[in-house]
């Protein structure tokens, strides 16, 4: 019916198509920075690595790539990320490890909005310092897409949305422009875009992971040995629903560290150790969400392992919440 | 870049991104613009077709949302969904009344009969399932138009005035539940 609406009353060709979507961006973006220099953050996240990836293609070592691993992403992320940039694309890419500054900030700190508070600010104070100190004229790329920005029908009219490109740039940073190549792209889209600009499958369908990474994951005081914990039962996790076929079922599914400690028995030895949550939804929208209903044979090998792989974890639990009530996250 | 655009103008309807997204699925660029937008501003895109959106208001509620009538004399082909539909009929002179019991309230599934006559039905069953969500119903449809789908119990289900290329569709063809949607809309479906 849309489709008879869009081809035979409005007589449309049907030209929007993401090859000559990626074609056009590329000459736009040739043509707009000429030969300066365009610096772009990354995080790691579908939206700001195919817009690197697209870049990379328009204009090659022009651009630069800052990516901050604060230390808080899942396990040999940070790694994943800069082998992909640095092998498959043309570009400077500049990964800046600051685990030890985030983790002295976050010291003594379990309030989880107060965790949130101090990794958002470090995150903001190391970014811009180095493109203040390196890059700080040129262009500034980011990856904004179009549902970003709609301004929806329903409010009230007066009130326009503050523009997200005023958001976030230092006063005294001065760029000549921002350019955002996918602001128009829906999700779904971005992710065709990322397929055809060959960028690992991992990466353009990487579930939604919190801005403060897992320092929400990591429930209470974050120190680097729970941080390594969490890290390691949750890449536990991800091996065995990738290899039972389960990863690409779920929508979401990753460890929590609740902070509770337990007694166990472990080689006839009594053990008082961390306890590990397993968390797993699925949804179409995010909106709603519904607990995974993951076999029990593959929940038993997933506890089993992490208690045996991980030091310091004595007991596993699995999280049958779904949202409403519960949000996905724990923190 | 000169490319063909069609315009989703956005009543607050919840379906909105849906909308677009099945545009673009279809591979025809799009944009979502609130209902705030000046004529002029859709002038100047030059759009190739506007599609309304549906909306939780009544059209003849004082503070419910409203487009200036002049868009129909654009020569733009407009395509209105549920509210957009109501409004479509409303502004050109059709009547919308509310459904004073719910027996004409329809949520959900419906049957529908489709008159194949309309361009838009034309290569789809004469009968079939679609999505409803609505309250209020077109009685009456205004000059130039002809209806072209019915349920049980709303007798505009669907209406059409080909020579000004205006259509109007009482339930929702962006959701997947209206049946035959995806070969109707030839929906790409995506992976994962």
């Amino acid at each position: 019916m849309l489709r008879a609406f869009l081809y035979d009353v409005c007589e449309c060709k049907g030209e929007w198509k993401m090859d000559s979507f990626i074609d056009t961006t590329v000459e736009q973006i040739r043509a707009q920075v000429g030969d300066k220099g365009v610096v772009l953050g990354l995080s790691g996240g579908v939206d700001s690595s195919v817009a690197a990836a697209l870049i990379s293609k328009a204009i090659g070592k022009q651009l630069t790539c800052v990516f901050v691993d604060q230390g808080l992403m899942r396990k040999d992320e940070g790694d994943f990320v800069e082998n992909t940039f640095t092998k498959l694309f043309d570009m400077n890419f500049v990964r800046i490890n600051c685990q030890d500054e985030f983790l002295s900030k976050l010291k003594g700190v379990s309030d989880p909005e107060d965790k949130r508070k101090i990794i958002g600010t470090e995150f903001y104070n190391v970014f811009w310092n180095k493109i203040r100190e390196s890059y700080g004229s040129g262009f500034f790329a980011q990856g904004t897409i179009y549902p970003d920005r709609i301004e929806s029908g329903k409010g009230d009219a007066a009130k326009i949305k503050t523009h997200h490109n005023q958001v976030g740039v230092p006063e005294d940073i001065k760029f000549e422009d921002i350019i955002e190549p996918l602001k128009d792209l829906f999700k779904d889209e971005v992710r065709a875009v990322g397929e055809k600009l060959g960028l690992p499958h991992d990466l353009v369908w990487r579930q939604p992971f919190p801005g403060p990474g897992l320092g929400v994951r990591v429930i209470g005081e974050v120190t680097a040995e729970r941080v390594r914990i969490l890290q390691e039962a949750d890449a536990i996790l991800r091996d065995e629903m990738d290899k039972c076929g389960y990863a690409d079922k779920m929508s979401q599914f990753f460890a929590v560290l609740p902070g509770v400690k337990t007694v166990g028995v472990m080689g006839d030895a009594r053990t008082y150790s961390e306890l590990v949550a397993i968390r797993a939804v699925t949804t179409d929208d995010f909106m709603t969400a519904d607990w995974a209903k993951i076999p029990y044979d593959i929940l038993g090998k997933v506890s089993n392992r992490i208690i045996n792989e991980v030091t310091h974890v004595n007991r596993v639990v699995y999280d049958i919440t779904s949202k409403p009530p519960g949000t996905v996250e724990w923190e | 870049m000169n490319k063909e655009t069609v315009i989703v103008l956005d009543f607050g309807g919840q379906y909105n991104q849906l909308i677009a997204r099945r545009v673009r699925e279809c591979n025809v660029y799009c944009e979502i613009l609130p209902y705030t937008v000046e004529l002029e501003k859709i002038k100047a895109l030059n759009p190739k077709g506007i599609i309304f959106t549906g909306g939780p208001n009544s059209v003849y509620d004082e503070n419910s949302l409203h487009y200036t009538p002049e868009i129909f004399e654009l020569g733009v082909p407009i395509l209105g969904i549920c509210y957009g539909c109501q409004l479509m009929a409303y502004s050109l002179g059709g009547n919308v009344v509310s459904a004073t019991d719910d027996a004409v309230s329809e949520y959900g599934k419906t049957v529908t009969d489709y008159n194949p006559d309309n361009i838009l039905f034309k290569n789809i069953p004469s009968q079939g399932i679609s999505w409803m969500s609505h309250r209020d119903y077109i009685n009456e449809v205004p000059e130039g138009f002809t209806v072209s789908a019915a349920t049980a119990h709303c007798p505009v289900a669907a209406m059409a005035d080909p020579g000004r290329r205006l259509y109007g569709v009482q339930f929702h063809p962006e959701v997947n539940h209206t049946e035959n949607g995806k070969d109707m809309l030839r929906f790409s479906s995506t992976p994962r």
